[in-house]
């Protein structure tokens, strides 16, 4: 039975490897270093974490364990709190996993109206006179045209896979 | 301070344009970082790009303020998932590092995200086959209720980012058309 265990665990062990590295490779399409992305791939799948046993997992040492925890919070990405058992910080993502698939239909509506409200601002600003001739006006004129097409592209692509809904006629009444 | 004028007058925008695209810079990080956690020197130099489309590793150097190793490592990552392509400067030994429209940059990240893709949802499919068929001996081990749900979420995620940019890439095709 103890054997039994100990094979149980280390098959888990492996696999959590393997989970990690999906994770951290996945990340690289996010311009995550592998540091980062490995820390992140813990907080995934344990949920709640503490320095000591992401030390222990990742390899990395204390001082470089703390230094990622902090960047990733300064993100907005994790969340620190105290742990009731002891006196180790505990650190868990804002957004958990099993939740980032709903937040994120939700979100993407808003990123892409905060785009577009942007592309609008920057627009206003090269139409007024002293700047609209200025070096380098034509190049933010063509990424605005630019960055119109692929939020559209990415907003159409979204609602086609039903991933972000639709707004309500209130919401649009509301911006 | 003077360093900073000389720097941007080098780069050929007025001082008042400079600042329009500090902002867009701005932006590209914190949206990036807020809406799908992604890394801000990453995204920084993506900015540029977007805005510029053709630059070098200097240029990189002299309009962020990062080091020569940041920039070189965040090259070669957009090079890798090719959202730039590098080429060299007739007559130099320089690398000019450029970023098509916009149709042509979703086309030629499909096939190397496609497949990587692919391979892990297979994967990932394969793992949580294995975690359930082995639930009844591994749900007291410590992680593995973590472990089944992450595999969940992650097999549906990556076959969700598999499909959407199997649309954005058909959707770029249809504005091209236009």
């Amino acid at each position: 039975m103890r054997y039994g265990r100990l094979n149980a665990e280390m098959e888990l062990g492996a696999i959590e490897k393997r989970l990690v590295e999906i994770i951290v490779n996945l990340g690289y399409f996010k311009g995550r270093s592998r540091r980062t992305s490995e820390i992140l791939a813990y907080l995934c799948i344990h949920t709640k974490v503490k320095q000591k046993m992401l030390r222990k997992a990742t390899g990395y040492s204390l001082g470089t364990v703390s230094n990622t925890l902090k960047e990733l919070r300064q993100l907005g990405l994790i969340r620190e709190s105290r742990d009731p058992e002891g006196r180790e910080r505990l650190y868990e993502l804002v957004v958990p996993l099993s939740q980032q698939l709903a937040y994120y239909s939700i979100a993407m509506n808003r990123y892409f109206h905060e785009w577009n409200e942007f592309l609008e601002k920057l627009e206003n600003e090269l139409r007024k006179n002293h700047i609209a001739k200025k070096k380098g006006a034509e190049e933010i004129r063509h990424f605005i045209n630019k960055m119109r097409v692929v939020i559209s592209v990415t907003a159409d692509a979204m609602r086609r896979l039903q991933f972000t809904k639709p707004e309500t006629q209130q919401e649009v009444a509301d911006k | 301070m003077i360093a900073k004028i000389a720097r941007d007058n080098l780069k050929g925008f007025d001082p008042e344009i400079r600042q329009i695209e500090r902002d867009i810079v701005t932006f590209f990080k914190e949206k990036g970082a807020e809406f799908g956690g992604k890394d801000p020197m990453f995204m920084t130099i993506l900015a540029y790009f977007y805005v510029r489309e053709r630059l070098t590793q200097q240029d990189l150097q002299d309009l962020s303020g990062f080091s020569a190793g940041t920039v070189s490592k965040v090259l070669h990552k957009l090079v890798e998932i090719n959202v730039i392509t590098k080429g060299m400067i007739p007559g130099t030994h320089k690398h000019l590092y450029i970023m098509d429209q916009p149709s042509v940059v979703f086309s030629q990240f499909y096939l190397p995200a496609r497949r990587i893709l692919l391979k892990y949802e297979d994967e990932l499919k394969q793992i949580r086959v294995y975690l359930i068929a082995h639930a009844s001996e591994m749900p007291r081990i410590r992680g593995f209720s973590g472990m089944l749900a992450a595999v969940t979420v992650l097999q549906r995620s990556v076959h969700l980012a598999f499909t959407l940019i199997a649309e954005m890439k058909e959707e770029a095709e249809k504005q091209v058309k236009k």
